[in-house]
């Protein structure tokens, strides 16, 4: 798909008022951001967000049920002094509430055993939990590594006996990482790729029923625990980023099958790099429609289908948003894409 | 090609040279007198990252990657490493072969042998529980806390310890 990084910049730039600047000067933020979220928000809520963003969010680790049963691995971690406490929508994994000095969360003995992984946020969980919903066979997770939902939707896709996760990434350093976490967890049921995942429409043959796309993104909704995003990305910076997030999703949807599932993903709270993204693919590529997520795992957020001048197809509503300070977590956004059949 | 890196790495694929699965197929029956073919499949390969080497299965459905010019890196089940001239079981096969045999040519570990282990020392006698026969001089480590595998190690008579050969915290170390 051709784009156009001038019409992504036209189309997106926004220009602060005082309000706006005046909050961004007291939190450390860029003012268009701030800008966007009064447009979005309103401003008594988007006080609410930014002093949300000054708060941490807990860590979460994901038992490896392959290995271990949660329940023994909470009582050993307990016994470390770890303080856990149970997701209710995501079996087997925890929110850790107290940290003992050491060990580490990631040098602790079972950790180096493989039976679990750390999660930065409980957000990253809830895109594997929806497109593997009731499914068995093969998934590609097109930018996958550290490694966090690619090891995950192993471990569920092995527990059902069927499917290899594909996980591609352009970053060899990154992919490093993935590969230490395959062997520590000891999984046999992922192909690990090196390629620009916006690459893989022309050399791959075959298609698949699932796809994850984590987009690299502005990073907007992980504020909390990168404060350095606050004034990272200029607008021009997010232009770029919005054009690549274009070109990946729109090269990915077709390497789907009829009736396939793509989970479109930011940990992000832009419009511009989700809504505005859909949007624009969806529009202009037929046989692709947006679904409402098949799981409700919490009360989430809906996409926004109008935001400043911009007015998006009805559809993007079926998004989902998670705010922090509404779901207490990484800013973070799904949308999933289904493939019509023909 | 994909993406410049932050620091060069060293990355190597291929399928693995016949003389080092030859290695690995022998300390296997050596070790273990079981038949290496039952846990070794006929198409593997070797993956290096930097001086660390992996040996491990090939999945038929990366073929045709490998022909349409995919870069594929790592796949299937991890059976060897090779490090520092030596080629070594993975610690997932001779779970398997623990599984299907009984342990054998191990030591079984106190828990603050296994901690220093993880951690790439080496094991002091006074941390052996027991001693699984026959003796080798190479030993699978076992953790006493759960009976997991977590490395290898082989004796010296010289520095009268269990010299690392490789633990599980090495893919931390190595591969971050």
């Amino acid at each position: 798909m051709r784009v156009e990084l001038y019409e992504i910049y036209r189309d997106i730039y926004i220009k602060p008022t005082r309000e706006a600047y005046e909050l961004a000067l007291e939190y450390g933020y860029l003012p268009y951001m701030i800008q966007r979220y009064i447009d979005i928000l309103g401003y008594k809520e988007t006080l609410e967000l930014v002093r949300a963003f000054e708060k941490s969010v807990k860590p979460v680790i994901r038992t490896n049920t392959l290995l271990v049963t949660s329940l023994e691995l909470k009582n050993r971690l307990q016994q470390l002094g770890f303080k856990l406490e149970e997701i209710p929508w995501a079996h087997g994994s925890f929110w850790v509430v107290e940290k003992p000095k050491s060990p580490t969360l990631g040098a602790t003995h079972e950790y180096l055993k493989g039976y679990y992984y750390v999660h930065r946020d409980a957000s990253s969980l809830i895109p594997v939990l929806l497109l593997l919903h009731e499914y068995s066979g093969d998934i590609l997770d097109a930018c996958a590594a550290p490694g966090g939902k690619a090891t995950y939707a192993a471990q569920i896709l092995k527990q059902r006996s069927s499917g290899v996760v594909y996980a591609n990434d352009l970053v060899l350093y990154r992919l490093r990482a993935l590969i230490g976490h395959i062997m520590r967890m000891k999984l046999d049921n992922i192909v690990v790729v090196w390629s620009d995942a916006r690459a893989l429409t022309s050399r791959l043959k075959r298609r698949f029923s699932r796809i994850l796309l984590d987009a690299p993104c502005s990073g907007e909704g992980r504020i909390s625990i990168d404060p350095g995003r606050k004034h990272r990305t200029s607008i021009l910076d997010l232009a770029v980023l919005v054009k690549r997030e274009i070109e990946l999703l729109s090269s990915l949807l077709d390497l789907l099958e009829p009736g396939g599932l793509l989970a479109y993903v930011t940990c992000s709270i832009a419009p511009e790099e989700n809504e505005y993204v859909v949007n624009y693919v969806i529009r202009a590529k037929r046989y692709f429609e947006l679904v409402e997520p098949p799981l409700k795992l919490l009360d989430y957020s809906k996409g926004i289908v109008e935001f400043r001048s911009l007015k998006f197809s009805g559809e993007v509503e079926k998004c989902i948003r998670l705010w922090p300070h509404i779901h207490g977590l990484f800013g973070y956004t799904i949308c999933l894409v289904r493939r019509r059949r023909e | 090609m994909p993406s410049e890196e932050k620091k060069r790495i060293k990355l190597r694929s291929r399928r693995t040279p016949l003389r080092l699965l030859e290695k690995l197929k022998t300390i296997i029956k050596e070790l273990y007198s079981v038949n290496p073919e039952d846990y070794i499949p006929q198409s593997t390969r070797l993956t290096c990252i930097d001086e660390f080497c992996v040996i491990h299965s090939e999945m038929p459905s990366t073929q045709e990657l490998r022909i349409s010019g995919l870069r594929v890196i790592f796949e299937g089940t991890w059976l060897g490493v090779y490090t520092r001239g030596l080629v070594l079981p993975s610690t997932l096969i001779t779970r398997r072969i623990f599984r299907d045999q009984g342990v054998q040519a191990a030591i079984l570990v106190a828990e603050q042998g296994v901690k220093a282990f993880l951690y790439g020392n080496d094991i002091l006698p006074e941390s052996v529980i027991k001693i699984y026969p026959p003796s080798k001089g190479i030993y699978a480590v076992i953790d006493s806390i759960d009976n997991e595998i977590v490395g290898f190690t082989k004796w010296s008579s010289e520095k009268k310890v269990y010299v690392n050969l490789y633990d599980l915290g090495i893919f931390l170390r190595l591969l971050g």
